[in-house]
This record gives C-alpha cells, structure tokens and sequence, in this order.
C-alpha cells in the first residue's frame, strides 16, 4: 500500500512570553492510502497541535518545528514555503475542524464556499465547479442540494453544517483527510450520523482519514490504526484490537478505565486519572505520565523510555516493557490481571 | 421588507415633527427677535414687519401655520435674506453634499484600507504609523487640519515648487476639491480605521478564517474573499452617524476653505435669529439624518445575510 503520510520524530515548539512550550516532543507515525489513524489523548497533549502542523496551519511564529520531517506524498512539508503551503493545503490534505457553527463563513452562501475551494485547486468553469459542489453535498447526504448550496450557514442545523465542511473538504479529492473531533461540538445522534458518514466515505474513496478526538467509542467503530498521545509524545500505537483488549501502557489503560460503561452502576463515581498532565514549559526529564502513573518506578523519573516492541504494528515507550523491569509481584505491587 | 420600510418612515414622521415643535419652541425662547440690529427701528416699521411674517401672532398659532405650510413643502421665506428657504437649502446644500460625498468616500476607502492594513501587520511598525495618523484624526479638530493643509500644501508647497498642485480656497476644479476633502474626512477615516482594526482583528481569529486557509487560499484571497466582508459590518453601522457628522458638521472646513455649501447659511441663521432658515435647515439636517440611517439600515440587511428586517 502507498504511504500517504510519514511524520517522523516531529517536534514543535511555541515560543511564549514564558518560554518555550514543547508541545509536540518527538511525534512519529504513518498512514496508508485509505487507512484510518485514530489519534487520542486527553486535551492539551498535542493532538491537535500535530495535526494542524501536516497542513501548517498554526501560526508561525509563535509556532516552531523544532525538528523532524512530515512527508505527504511526494511533498516535504517542513521545507515548504507558504506558496506550496496553498497549494497542498484542501488539495493534497484537508480538514474539518470542532465547531461547525463557527467553521463556515456566514456571509457567503454554502455552495460558493464550495465552489471556491473547488475552482482554487481544479481547473474548472465556474457551472462545473458549481455542478461538482452540488454533486458532493448530495454525496454527504444533504437534501435538495442545488436549493441548499444557494442557502447560508445560518440556515443549516449543525449537523448539515459539519456535512457541509464535509463535503468542503472532500471537494479537491485531497489523498488526506484531517477530523480535528469532528463531532465535539454536537448532539450525540447527530455525532452517530457524522461518524457513519465518515465511516462511508472511507468505503467510497481511497482518503485516508486522521481521526483526533478523545471519545474513545468513535475510535472502536472506525479507526485502522490508533496513536495515544499524553504530554506531547505517542506513548503507544497499535490495531484498535491492541488498544482496547491488549494495551501495554499504563495511561492506555487508565484512559480505558476512565470510560463509563453501560453496566455500571447508577450511583459509582466516574473513574479519572488522579492529577494532571505535566506543564510543557517544563517537561519532565523522565516519562510524562510517571506523575500519575501506579506502575512508576525510579527509572520513569530519569530518563524518557524508549519505544518497545509488544507485538507486529503494536508499540508502546514504557519501561514496563522492558527486558529487565522486574515483575509487578516483585515490585511489590498487587498483579491486577 | 417594505412593511419595514414603511414602518421606519412612519416613526420618521413623528421624529420630524418633534424636531420642528423643540426647535420651534426653544428658538421663541431666546431673546431678542430677527428685526433687532444696530439700527432701532421705528415702532411702526418694527410692527409692520412683525405683521408681514406672522409673527404678531400668539406663539401657538404661528407653529400651527408653520407645520400646515412645511407638510406642504413650504419652509418659508428667509427673514434675513427675503428669499424661500427651500430654494436657498437646494442651492447651498447640492456643494455641502458635494463635498460631504467625496470626504465620506475618502473617510471611508482610506479607513477600511488603513485598518485592515493596520491589522494584518498587528505590532509591526506600518501598525504603528496607522494607529498614530488615526490618534492625530481622532484628536485633531477638522479646522486645524484644514489650516495646517492649507499652509502647507497649498502655500509652501506653491512656494517651493512654483506649481499651484492644491488650490487654497473654493470649490472649483479637482485641485481645490483636495484639501477641504481631507480636512473634512480625516476625523472619520480615523474613527473608520480605528473600528476596522479592532474588527479585522475580531475576525481574523475566526474560525472560518481557517477554513479559508485549511482550502489553500492565500493571505490575501483570505481576506478580500472572506474577512472583509465580515469585518466592514461594525464600519457600516456607523456611517450613518458618521455620514450625518460630516455632512451637517462641514460648515466649519466650508468656512475655513471658503465654500458656498449650507453650513454657511446654519451658522448665519442662528446668529441672525432667522427664525425659518433655522427651522428650514433643521428640519433638513434632521430629514437627512434619519433617511442616512435608514439606508445603512437596509445596507447592512445586504451585507449581513443574518440580518432580516422585519416589522
């Protein structure tokens, strides 16, 4: 299968009055064509940080890649200049963002806002660009297409706006396709119906999709592949199946426990994480999650853990996992299996 | 939409009327009367004058005469010039409003442009100049402009070239139309690019300002194509005030620059205690003020899709 995106120990930086905030340390990971990569992690770890980096679209400065390469197809994107930038940005990758209410320009008619994405990338009159734009919205399941491309954002419900962002992002037939929790911001039917359709655009085309989001139910139902982020590193990628049911990392697992289930009793308290992820002005020369961690041993607290092996595409950086850790009865802490 | 319209003239009607009853009223109010000059005048002459334009009439009555005679379109005769209001606000008014448009259009391009300008380059040294010509506008009263313009464009620069680039005074040519338009729109255009900034900036951290990015688009495509349109909503709110204090605030750069416009007449008419001119022009101004601001009423229902005028 053809590589569509390669970040390799991508770092970025923003730099504040404070200092420098290192909010992506050492990022790396891959797509294929038509794969679905899951990246999840609680707010503020760098999801989004990394994905609006693939398109450049954070501010430069404050913003700073500090080190490592993104490599889009053919495109290097750290090398590009804002020239390219226009052209790979809605061509070659795409987004769709949080908060559909806010995301569509409300003085311009949906359909145009189309048609201009359309006409900016692909040679075509503006009556093809217009038929096109028709021809996608009906593809994200937007009734009376023609009469809506004619209509405002303000006279679309949310769930048609983020359809419509859709659609926007899907007009260029971009090899890439970012949802930066692409259903945050609605109503849990709505979220129902938006992951469906994503779920049947990754059917019909040949997108690969990045699915950030920190509703771990979305990741199970959709996603190839999934990346956990915590304190701007991937701390472990695997199959949904290793994630979910053969987790090796600690936060993995307490991510997972914090889920609510179905069963669970009415009156059982939420399970969280207890404290806070660490302050990336100052990361911690160790593992981030060593603070919070209940497995943490001395080591955590030295030097970051490197990347292990757990089994075919499952890694995870986690000293745990290393030859040498001795075994939880021997570090004296209750097996939980 | 006309059930709207038809709503906003009917308050306009009542508005007027207001406006012509306090005028009336606190004119009666001040001493002295129009006839009173250096020269006294003999009593019989005094009275015979009095008779002439109604006004030996209980107060009342003369009101009631004067709202049948404007509901008719007739304003009067000038007590102080003998001559019919209305034909003299027609005259005046057609170089007041020439002049007025033309500052209106500077004030306006020249904010919208400053401020936008001002904003993308939000820090750096062209923010900087624009936010310091935009203070001196705002601080600086319009017939200072006007004098320091007319020193130095029209006098020493005549002088250091030996070319008349900018005309002094009057109202003929484009060369003298320069300097009273700038003097007269250069308080607007501050105010104007000063709101523009603010609100470029408002909209530039919008979310579909990335969008429009997400799609490819350049800095500039971003913000003619997507943030202009937005940002330009507060600026047109305020034209109305702003068309309205520059059109009826004139008479001080007219009377700088020499212009026959109508603000000539307002100023001479209150000191003259022209009873009809300083009714007549009131109701003018007032007249204009209200259908400005119901024009940028129905601008903004253009501009903003949102905006819906209902009745």
């Amino acid at each position: 299968m053809n590589k569509v995106l390669d970040v390799q120990n991508l770092h970025v930086s923003f730099d504040t009055y404070a200092g420098e905030v290192k909010a992506v340390r050492g990022v790396t990971f891959s797509l294929s064509e038509g794969e679905v990569l899951a990246i999840v992690g609680e707010s503020g770890c760098g999801k989004s940080v990394t994905a609006q980096t693939i398109m450049k679209l954070n501010p430069m400065p404050p913003a700073r890649i500090k080190e490592g390469s993104v490599q889009l197809g053919e495109h290097d994107i750290v090398a590009a200049n804002e020239k390219e930038m226009q052209k790979i940005r809605g061509k070659e990758v795409s987004m769709i963002f949080q908060d559909p209410m806010t995301c569509l320009n409300p003085t311009k008619p949906v359909g145009k806002q189309i048609v201009e994405a359309i006409q900016h990338h692909r040679h075509l009159s503006k009556a093809e660009a217009k038929a096109e734009a028709i021809k996608y919205l009906s593809l994200v399941n937007i009734p009376n297409p023609e009469e809506r491309a004619k209509q405002y954002p303000h006279e679309f419900s949310g769930g048609m706006r983020q359809r419509a962002m859709i659609a926007m992002a899907l007009s260029c037939n971009p090899k890439l396709l970012i949802a930066d929790e692409p259903t945050t911001a609605l109503d849990v039917t709505i979220q129902a119906q938006i992951m469906d359709l994503l779920a049947e655009i990754k059917e019909k085309t040949s997108t690969a999709i990045i699915l950030i989001t920190h509703d771990l139910g979305v990741v199970a139902s959709m996603a190839d592949r999934v990346a956990v982020m915590y304190a701007g590193k991937v701390v472990e990628t695997g199959t949904c199946e290793d994630i979910f049911y053969r987790n090796a990392h600690p936060y993995t697992q307490a991510l997972l426990k914090s889920l609510p289930s179905v069963d669970m009793n009415k009156t059982q308290r939420l399970v969280s994480i207890p404290g806070t992820p660490p302050d990336l002005l100052n990361p911690p020369k160790g593992c981030g999650f060593g603070a919070r961690c209940t497995h943490c041993m001395k080591i955590c607290h030295e030097e970051q853990p490197p990347v292990f092996k757990v089994g075919e595409g499952h890694e995870a950086a986690c000293w745990l996992l290393h030859p040498d850790c001795p075994s939880a009865a021997e570090r004296g802490e209750p097996d939980e299996q | 939409m006309t059930k709207y319209i038809l709503k906003r003239v009917g308050y306009s009607i009542v508005t007027l009327f207001l406006l012509v009853a306090i005028t009336f009223f606190m004119m009666q109010l001040l001493p002295g009367d129009p006839f009173t000059g250096e020269k006294q005048l003999p009593a019989a002459q005094m009275e015979a004058l009095y008779a002439k334009y109604g006004l030996d009439k209980p107060v009342w009555q003369q009101f009631f005469i004067y709202i049948g005679n404007v509901v008719q379109g007739d304003l009067g005769v000038s007590l102080t010039y003998n001559r019919a209001v209305t034909l003299m606000i027609t005259e005046a008014f057609a170089i007041s409003f020439d002049v007025g448009i033309r500052s209106i259009c500077f004030a306006f391009i020249g904010g919208v442009l400053l401020g936008t300008l001002a904003a993308i380059k939000r820090g750096k040294a062209a923010d900087t100049v624009a936010m310091i010509i935009a203070l001196l506008g705002v601080s600086v009263p319009s017939f200072v402009v006007a004098s320091v313009l007319q020193y130095f464009l029209g006098l020493k620069l005549y002088m250091a070239t030996g070319m008349r680039i900018f005309a002094i005074t009057g109202w003929e040519g484009f060369n003298s139309h320069i300097l009273p338009v700038v003097a007269l729109g250069f308080g607007s255009l501050a105010t104007i690019s000063r709101l523009m900034r603010t609100s470029m900036l408002d909209v530039l951290g919008q979310d579909y300002i990335k969008t429009a990015k997400a799609k490819g688009l350049s800095q500039s495509g971003i913000i003619f194509k997507h943030a202009m349109r937005n940002a330009i909503m507060p600026v047109v709110t305020v034209l109305g005030p702003i068309t309205a204090g520059i059109l009826t605030g004139g008479f001080v750069v007219e009377s700088v620059f020499g212009i026959p416009g109508l603000g000539k007449y307002f100023v001479q008419s209150i000191q003259g205690l022209d009873y009809t001119m300083i009714c007549g022009t009131t109701v003018f101004y007032g007249a204009f003020l209200i259908i400005a601001n119901l024009v940028v009423d129905i601008a903004y229902g253009l501009i903003d899709p949102r905006v819906k005028l209902e009745g």
